[in-house]
């Protein structure tokens, strides 16, 4: 996840400034740490500390167990111990003009004068306090500052952290000795913006309970039968909760699209026209230069990833139903047994996977191979769509062996008195057979792989990381639409991708509808 | 064209349910002959041995003198019409009949224009030309029977097998078809092996039919041979509608009596023509309804009358003798019909030719002396 | 018709079987392979390589389907490809062994269906020699046939369970990994499993903690709410759309179709900001509500297609009879639709029950996370040190137990129900 690979992505960006491991002997410069502190809805840390002479620069470690030495501060199953943020000492801070505005994910103040008592304030308004500079995501303080806070980004909500600051001189040396840590915990809720205006909702749903409502009861009147109108009551509390609940939202999700409404300005989004969806396609946004800002790549691996499994799952769920459909002995037993995959709760399979597939899990202890399944990009990618086959082809073996189940059985002794030979058998008389409930079958695969949000999610997270703020490696469309906005707040921006998943999923919504007939309305 | 032989076939499924038992038959080459039999007897079991579809318990099935039994079914040269046709229901009938020629492989395989050539052939001889590229679903029922049927015929079988082809069309189409098949049979002459539980389809189809019953054959020979002299109870009551009159009773000194079951019944006696007079002890008398002539109203009438069936061409006349039943056939309806038919006291007498009487022993086997 | 029909058909059934097997034998020597591949094992991945080529020339030797013509050259080919198949996995063993790894487990099961299979095809072929060489008479050849008929049910009947045994086994690794892994001492991934140190502690300790009661409390709670308010709606809608026939029927059934095919993503980012302003967010209504319309499509239309199957005559009768609607639909519907109803429940419960993005988004609270959010966090925060994976394991055995119970006992509806959902629509 973006947020939380802060960490990793940054390390990609100034690996030369990467510290050693021999941390001994470094200063604290810990002064204060709030406890309260956060104004970010997601996951970030306030955090305040005061300058030394002679910095360079300001490490900042933050670690989920407590620690009394820089080696021992690991942050959510980190690799190494480093430092998760750095803040640079510069007179002359240059504001790098291409360092776009969303790499600026530590948000920092200094100031010349000492650090408040509480660190909950105001710092963006307060005159004392002003923002740095920026180079390459990384805030640059002048060396006149006394003070500086920061939210720290990349934080599990909820979790307690350790934090430290130390130092490093112009020669890299940490310019200090001893180390003191403090602890630090995100409250999400605690510091809640001001209830939004929710106004507009209650109208809307109330204009459209209303209308619906009237509608019925003017149908129902006009209606010549009066023995068919009755249905429109018994239909009412449904058409009221798919419209309030589902067709709404969808409205308003594709008005928050034109709005740069984000969990900072929560309720006050104000209307903005096309600029999210320029955003999705602009360079702004391109932090790897490969002139992508990552929509196309995940667009591109979406794809791979919907046909992909739904052809696996297609493949496999036809050969192993003819298999069980061709007179086994304990089918049922079988059958039961290929059911597993599809009724382990989804969740739970994938975080098996995970384990399993961990570098240090039980497929590289079996295969006595050594390969970081989820780390590696193609292995990554490999892994995901491997674990989605697995929990998908059971399904598909069940409905299709039901299907196989209905095909008339003397079609296949005129075939073998025609001397038709087992290929041409499949090829020219089941899977035409099989077609009709194939067809739609895939379609529908498609539309929820397509969807699929837990499997990537819970596997990968998205990861491996490349560069913060571009989707990962196997980022589908809708997790990293989860990314956007659950993890960095920006409804409207995560709007405008929902608008456009949603209008590739009208492709195949159409091509299945169009092959179910519209699902047969009349039926 | 082929012969076909069966000898001593026995299937088996478990052993409790025998499907067929000790069948023997030989079937002469281009023989039109019909397994007729009630359901369950064994008939389509049989065909299904033949084509390959059902192993062979024990015995042997010969095909002009090989033994076919391990053979797969494409290797015997057999060509099967299927009660359901068992079309390919997403294929044209152009390609429901090509399909199985366009499959083959090897030295089988034929060219594509051998392929038309033969596919047109079939559709002119059974009209079926100007509904080529319709699906299956968009034809009559006895369009799709004639495409099941030049589906086997493309094959150029030479051995034709028909499992009930024409028990899923109405009484009028199976009429049209019947002389159909038949007209087709002279033209091309294949080896036919029809399996029917319908008697009419039996007796006007085949040059020879297989009455079987329980598994066992009851009777092979011609059709008449079969109406006129049934080799046993059972097909004198399988063939003919309504069936022969049977009546059991006991035959001493060429005197055929019979005294009822319970008693209390007026026996009846008939003397039994020479040929049976040596025959003594428990026996079946039977004679065809429509040789059983009836006095109606003349003294020492026997019989009442139970009932008419008028079926326009011919009236069939219930009668009633106590706790027997018999039928007979009138084909003209005379002055007897203008006859209270409700008066069940009107005494009918019954007369019958002593060429129409026909003896069966006590286990109901034909009295051959 | 003519006296070769018998050899001209003739292929020997152990030739056949031996095909059969190599189709087996090819599937695992390609993951031979792959996992040699994997491993950076150069030689093993060259050994199997020619195993593999080996293995194909033997697969497509005797076509299947066609009367195979004796041909000396196959004989050949058949014995060479057998032999090399047999000497080269010997030799893969024996690569195996020398490295430092040594051979393990894998490493049999790779290599020997490959040297089976190669020396049963030269044995094969060595016995069948009269066979290629087209010197088999009538007799012989009816023999033949007549084992080819005895053995080729066996034979495909062997081959099916081994391919259906590593099917199973494909299927319930994992599970079977879970039920170790929760046994084994430690919360950490590398296990180290053995009956003598199996232990129930992560039982105990999921048994006795309280977050877990509380979130699989949560659940229930969420998910029976869910099936009963979704199926209050549900069920008269779909009785409407089936029995009646109002104005504008057809374009209220096209929208419970294609809702279905909404996107959730495009609904989650609303849904979110209308939960948060009405105060939703971590709380059982604003997950049940969000459920049961996720659900209300699908319940609708299947309990419709029930209806649909349910004789209008039998409301008429009971009209004749002097029901009222309300009566009709009480006593004559609800009791028939039993089954359909059970269905439908089951349906939203388990949507419920494993639903992960909503309530992943929804809650913040760790206390009201429902199971799968609750299992999700447990082994989250780290992939090594110190997440839970023995108590993990532990929870997702007992989570997992009644769920697949449910789908073993109601496979067909299921499955049906789905089918239904997505073909009919």
């Amino acid at each position: 996840m973006r947020g939380k690979l802060a960490v990793s992505s940054a390390m990609a960006l100034i690996a030369l400034l990467l510290t050693s491991n021999a941390v001994s002997g470094a200063p604290p410069l810990v002064t204060e740490a709030s406890i309260d502190g956060d104004v970010d809805l997601n996951n970030r840390v306030r955090y305040g500390f005061q300058t030394v002479e002679g910095s360079e620069r300001y490490n900042i470690q933050y670690s989920d167990v407590p620690f009394t030495n820089l080696s021992e501060s690991i942050y959510n199953g980190q690799s190494q111990p480093g430092p998760q943020a750095w803040i640079l000492v510069s007179s002359e801070p240059e504001d790098d003009p291409d360092s776009p505005e969303t790499l600026k994910f530590l948000i920092c103040w200094w100031a010349q004068v000492d650090l408040p008592d509480s660190l909950a304030g105001d710092f963006q308004s307060d005159p004392d306090w002003k923002e740095p500079t920026f180079l390459v995501g990384m805030p640059i303080v002048p060396p006149e500052a006394v003070s500086v806070v920061c939210d720290l980004p990349g934080i599990v909500r909820g979790q307690e952290v350790y934090i430290a600051t130390v130092s490093v001189d112009a020669n890299g040396e940490f310019t200090d000795d001893g180390l003191e840590v403090l602890s630090a915990i995100t409250l999400a809720e605690s510091a809640k913006p001001p209830d939004p205006d929710m106004t507009s909702v209650y109208i809307a749903i109330g204009v459209i309970v209303g209308s619906l409502c009237l509608t019925a009861a003017v149908l129902y009147f006009i209606s010549p039968s009066k023995r068919e109108r009755s249905g429109y009551l018994f239909i009412l509390p449904a058409i009221l909760l798919l419209a309030t609940l589902t067709f709404y939202p969808v409205g308003y999700g594709i008005y928050l699209s034109f709005t740069d409404e984000s969990a900072e300005n929560y309720g006050q989004g104000e209307f903005v026209g096309l600029d999210n969806y320029e955003t999705l396609f602009s360079d702004e946004r391109d932090y790897d230069g490969d002139g992508d800002p990552g929509f196309w790549r995940t667009f591109t691996f979406t794809l791979v990833w919907t046909f992909g499994c739904v052809a696996m799952h297609m493949l496999l769920g036809v050969m192993f139903a003819m298999l069980l459909e061709s007179g086994i002995i304990g089918k049922v037993a079988w059958r039961t047994i290929l059911l597993i995959p599809w009724a382990v709760p989804g969740y739970i399979s994938v975080i098996m996977w995970r384990g399993m597939l961990n570098r240090f899990g039980w497929v590289n202890g079996i295969l006595t191979s050594d390969i970081d399944y989820l780390g590696l990009d193609n292995w990554a990618k490999f892994s995901v769509i491997f674990v989605n086959i697995w929990m998908g082809f059971s399904f598909m073996t069940m409905t299709t062996s039901g299907a196989l189940a209905g095909i008339p059985k003397d079609m296949y002794e005129a075939a073998n008195i025609d001397g038709v030979g087992r290929y041409h058998r499949f090829r020219h008389l089941t899977l035409p057979q099989l077609m009709p409930a194939l067809v739609p079958l895939s379609l529908l695969g498609m539309i929820w792989t397509f969807n699929l949000f837990h499997v990537i999610f819970l596997m990968t997270g998205g990861g491996p990381d490349r560069f913060y703020g571009e989707p990962g490696v196997t980022d589908i469309l809708v997790t990293f639409v989860y990314d956007i906005a659950f993890i960095d707040g920006e409804y409207g921006l995560g709007a405008a991708w929902s608008v456009v998943i949603f209008l590739m999923l009208i492709v195949f919504s159409t091509a299945y509808l169009v092959v179910t007939k519209g699902g047969e309305v009349e039926g | 064209m082929a012969r076909v032989g069966f000898d001593g076939v026995w299937k088996e499924y478990d052993s409790e349910s025998i499907a067929v038992k000790d069948l023997t038959i030989e079937v002469e080459s281009g023989e039109f002959v019909v397994l007729v039999g009630p359901s369950g007897c064994g008939k389509t079991t049989s065909l299904r041995m033949l084509a390959g579809l059902e192993e062979i318990t024990e015995g042997t099935i010969t095909i002009d003198g090989v033994v076919v039994n391990n053979l797969p079914p494409k290797a015997r040269g057999i060509g099967m019409v299927f009660q359901s046709y068992a079309l390919y229901p997403h294929m044209s009938v152009q390609k429901n009949l090509s399909f199985g020629l366009r499959m083959q492989k090897g030295e089988g395989r034929l060219e594509k224009t051998e392929i038309d050539n033969r596919v047109s052939e079939a559709a002119d001889l059974l009209g079926l030309k100007e509904y080529l590229d319709r699906l299956p679903k968009n034809l009559s029922g006895g369009q799709r029977q004639r495409v099941a049927l030049g589906r086997a015929l493309v094959r150029q079988p030479s051995v034709l097998l028909m499992d009930e082809p024409l028990s899923n069309l109405d009484a009028k189409l199976r009429n049209q078809m019947r002389i159909e098949l038949r007209r087709l049979h002279e033209e091309l002459g294949t080896t036919t092996i029809y399996v029917t539980h319908d008697q009419v389809e039996a007796m006007t189809l085949a040059d020879r039919l297989v009455i079987m019953n329980e598994g066992r054959t009851q009777q092979f020979s011609t059709p008449l041979e079969a109406y006129h002299n049934p080799s046993n109870t059972f097909v004198a009551s399988f063939l003919g509608t309504p069936p022969m009159n049977l009546i059991e009773g006991v035959a001493s000194g060429g005197v055929f009596t019979y005294s009822g079951q319970t008693g209390g019944t007026p026996p009846l006696t008939r003397e039994l023509p020479d040929r049976y007079s040596g025959y003594e002890g428990q026996c079946t008398l039977g004679f065809r309804p429509e040789n059983t002539g009836l006095k109606i109203g003349e003294e020492g009438g026997k019989f009442n009358i139970a009932g008419f069936e008028s079926l326009g061409s011919e009236t069939v006349v219930h009668l009633d003798h106590g706790e027997l039943r018999i039928s007979a056939v009138w084909h003209r309806p005379g002055p007897e019909a203008n006859h209270k038919i409700t008066d069940r006291k009107t005494a009918v007498k019954v007369a019958v030719e002593e060429s129409d009487i026909r003896l069966f022993d006590e286990n109901g086997i034909a009295v051959r002396l | 018709m003519n006296e070769n029909l018998a050899t001209k058909w003739w292929t020997p059934v152990s030739l056949r079987g031996v095909v059969s097997f190599a189709w087996i034998s090819l599937l695992i020597t390609l993951l031979m392979c792959g996992i040699s591949w994997m491993r950076g094992d150069d030689t093993g991945t060259s050994i199997s390589l020619m195993v593999l080529i080996a293995n194909s020339v033997i697969v497509w030797i005797l076509p299947e389907d066609v009367p195979a013509r004796p041909v000396p050259e196959k004989f050949g080919l058949f014995v060479v490809c057998g032999a090399s198949m047999a000497v080269l996995s010997t030799n893969y063993l024996f690569h195996r062994s020398g490295t430092n790894i040594g051979l393990t487990l894998v490493d049999y099961w790779m290599a020997s269906p490959s040297l089976v299979v190669g020396a049963t095809a030269v044995a094969a072929a060595i016995k069948s020699s009269r066979w290629f060489m087209g010197k088999a008479t009538t007799s012989e050849a009816l023999e033949g046939l007549a084992r080819t008929k005895r053995h080729t049910g066996r034979i495909t009947q062997t081959a099916k369970q081994i391919v259906l045994l590593h099917l199973g086994i494909f299927a319930i690794l994992p599970p079977i990994w879970t039920i170790m892994l929760s046994l084994s001492p430690g919360n950490s991934l590398s296990m180290d499993f053995s009956l003598s140190t199996a232990t129930l502690e992560h039982y105990r300790k999921m048994w006795e903690s309280d977050r877990f009661w509380s979130w699989l409390w949560n659940s229930i709670v969420v998910s029976v709410a869910t099936t009963i308010f979704g199926l209050t709606i549900a069920f008269p809608a779909a009785y409407g759309f089936s029995r009646y026939r109002f104005h504008g029927r057809k374009l209220g059934l096209f929208m419970f179709l294609i809702v279905q095919m909404f996107p959730g993503a495009l609904i989650l980012v609303p849904y979110f900001i209308v939960m948060k302003g009405f105060g939703l967010l971590n709380t059982y209504v604003g997950l049940v509500i969000a459920y049961s319309v996720t659900a209300l499509p699908l319940c609708v239309w299947l309990m419709k297609g029930f209806f649909d199957t349910i004789p209008r005559e039998l409301e008429e009768a009971a009209r004749v009879d002097g029901c009222s609607q309300l009566q009709i639909f009480t006593r004559i519907i609800f009791p028939l639709s039993l089954p359909a109803v059970a269905v439908t429940c089951l349906f939203s419960f388990l949507a419920a029950w494993n639903e992960y993005l909503l309530a992943l988004t929804f809650l913040s609270d760790t206390d009201r996370y429902t199971l799968p959010v609750g299992l999700a966090s447990m082994v989250s925060s780290a992939q090594a040190g110190d997440s839970y994976w023995g108590d993990f394991a532990a929870a997702s055995i007992l989570i997992s137990i009644p769920v697949v119970l449910l789908f073993v006992m109601f496979q067909r509806y299921l499955v049906d129900g789905m089918v239904a959902g997505a073909v009919k629509g």
